[in-house]
């Protein structure tokens, strides 16, 4: 009983420093203030917005894609040299679904002049714009979307299914210059020009459509627009 | 001398009757120490949650040799909701769908003879303004605003129907067509002058609405 008043005393003193030491921990990193972000006006965002052009669609794909996402949680890292990899979902969670995305070839007319002609008496020789890649349409099959879920885990929310289907079709579009559209474009722009040609005057043999050159993957991933207009 | 030297050790030996509080004191060293070890690796410790989809194949299903003239896109939101009521509460699922209509000429549904050549005048005649593509809605960049209660494909297919009525209603109007043939007209004197001809002469069959 004599020694309880002084342990108590230690007692509090010890927890009173382990407070104010936690309570004085600076965050690691920066001690500037979180920037505040600019507030954004959505209204502006759902207004029509109609642009002028000319464009020549030439070749229409479609492309049918199921995306797939497993949602996994592990712990990863080291613990005093140790490496650690676990699992820390408890029960599995799986989506897939079934997406189609149209895409689009198109030659853009707009910027076209006497430039990109050229004729002699018999010949005529047409540079055709340079061809770019639209992705023009998607569906989502929401008839044949599954979820399978564990009893542990919750239902995929609206939210990250659309998260996924975006993601789907940013990959189909980002892999566009892989489908062959160059040569795909040019010959169905030439059966659109033949005949226009053809009754000018020209014979099939005399006339030449072409590209200024021939595209590499690089230059097509710089073509490829993702449904935005001009 | 002796109760000045005993007294700090008597002190020290009541506070060792405390070994619960010592033990506290070293289990929340040793968590700090462990602590400091992961910050300190090279590799942190750390929670992965990856929200990325996995690598799947993609296939092409058709591949069409198109003919479209687009003169007009008009882009578009719609936000559309669905709300049910039930027994166990009510239900809403609110989305921002995203389309562009594109408006303009389909000459696959011309015949061949829609250009004709005289001297130095070109004649054409070309189909009526429309909408080239009766799919125009990106469905793939919908955004889910709220969602309450679970909801089926039935439910999304409706509020899609939905949204793609209210696009058509708001951007297929007649002004929109009008300053479509304009532009059509415009570019295609363009285009025939470049080839050559002097004046171009330039009809549209009738809108067949």
């Amino acid at each position: 009983m004599t020694h309880a008043k002084p342990v108590r005393i230690v007692f509090m003193v010890l927890i009173s420093l382990a407070v104010v030491s936690l309570c004085g921990c600076k965050k690691h990193g920066s001690s500037e203030p979180e920037a505040t972000r600019p507030a954004t006006d959505t209204t502006a965002l759902i207004v029509m917005q109609a642009t002028r052009c000319a464009r020549l669609y030439t070749t229409e794909y479609k492309i049918h894609k199921v995306v797939t996402h497993e949602d996994v949680r592990r712990l990863k890292g080291r613990i005093l040299s140790i490496p650690v990899d676990m699992n820390l979902s408890v029960g599995s969670r799986k989506a897939a679904i079934p997406i189609d995305v149209t895409l689009k070839a198109y030659i853009d007319f707009a910027g076209f002049d006497a430039g990109h002609v050229q004729r002699d008496s018999n010949r005529i020789v047409i540079i055709l714009p340079d061809p770019h890649i639209v992705a023009t349409a998607s569906r989502v099959d929401h008839k044949a979307t599954r979820q399978y879920v564990d009893l542990t885990r919750s239902r995929f929310s609206d939210r990250e299914l659309a998260d996924f289907a975006r993601q789907g079709a940013d990959s189909i579009v980002a892999h566009a210059y892989r489908y062959g559209l160059e040569e795909s474009a040019r010959r169905s722009a030439v059966k659109t020009l033949l005949p226009v040609l053809r009754r000018m005057g020209y014979e099939e043999r005399d006339i030449t459509v072409k590209f200024r050159k021939n595209f590499s993957p690089d230059d097509w991933r710089t073509m490829i627009t993702f449904n935005q207009p001009d | 001398m002796r109760s000045c030297l005993t007294r700090p050790f008597r002190l020290l030996w009541s506070l060792m009757k405390y070994w619960q509080i010592l033990a506290l004191f070293l289990l929340a060293g040793a968590a700090f120490w462990i602590y400091r070890g992961c910050v300190r690796e090279d590799v942190p410790l750390a929670i992965e949650h990856d929200k990325s989809i996995d690598v799947s194949p993609e296939e092409i299903r058709a591949i069409r040799d198109i003919g479209e003239w687009e003169f007009l896109s008009v882009n578009t939101e719609e936000l559309v909701e669905l709300n049910e009521a039930g027994l166990l509460g009510d239900k809403e699922l609110v989305r921002i769908y995203t389309g562009t209509l594109r408006l303009g000429i389909d000459l696959g549904c011309s015949d061949d003879h829609w250009f004709e050549a005289r001297g130095d005048t070109a004649f054409l005649h070309l189909p009526a303004v429309g909408l080239l593509d009766p799919d125009f809605i990106d469905e793939a960049r919908t955004r889910s605003f709220y969602e309450k209660g679970h909801w089926d494909a039935k439910a999304r297919q409706k509020l899609y129907e939905k949204a793609r009525k209210a696009m058509l209603r708001r951007c297929l109007t007649r002004q929109n067509l009008e300053q479509a043939e304009k532009n059509a007209r415009e570019q295609f004197e363009k285009i025939f002058r470049s080839f050559g001809f002097g004046t171009v002469e330039i009809t549209f069959e009738p809108s067949k609405k």
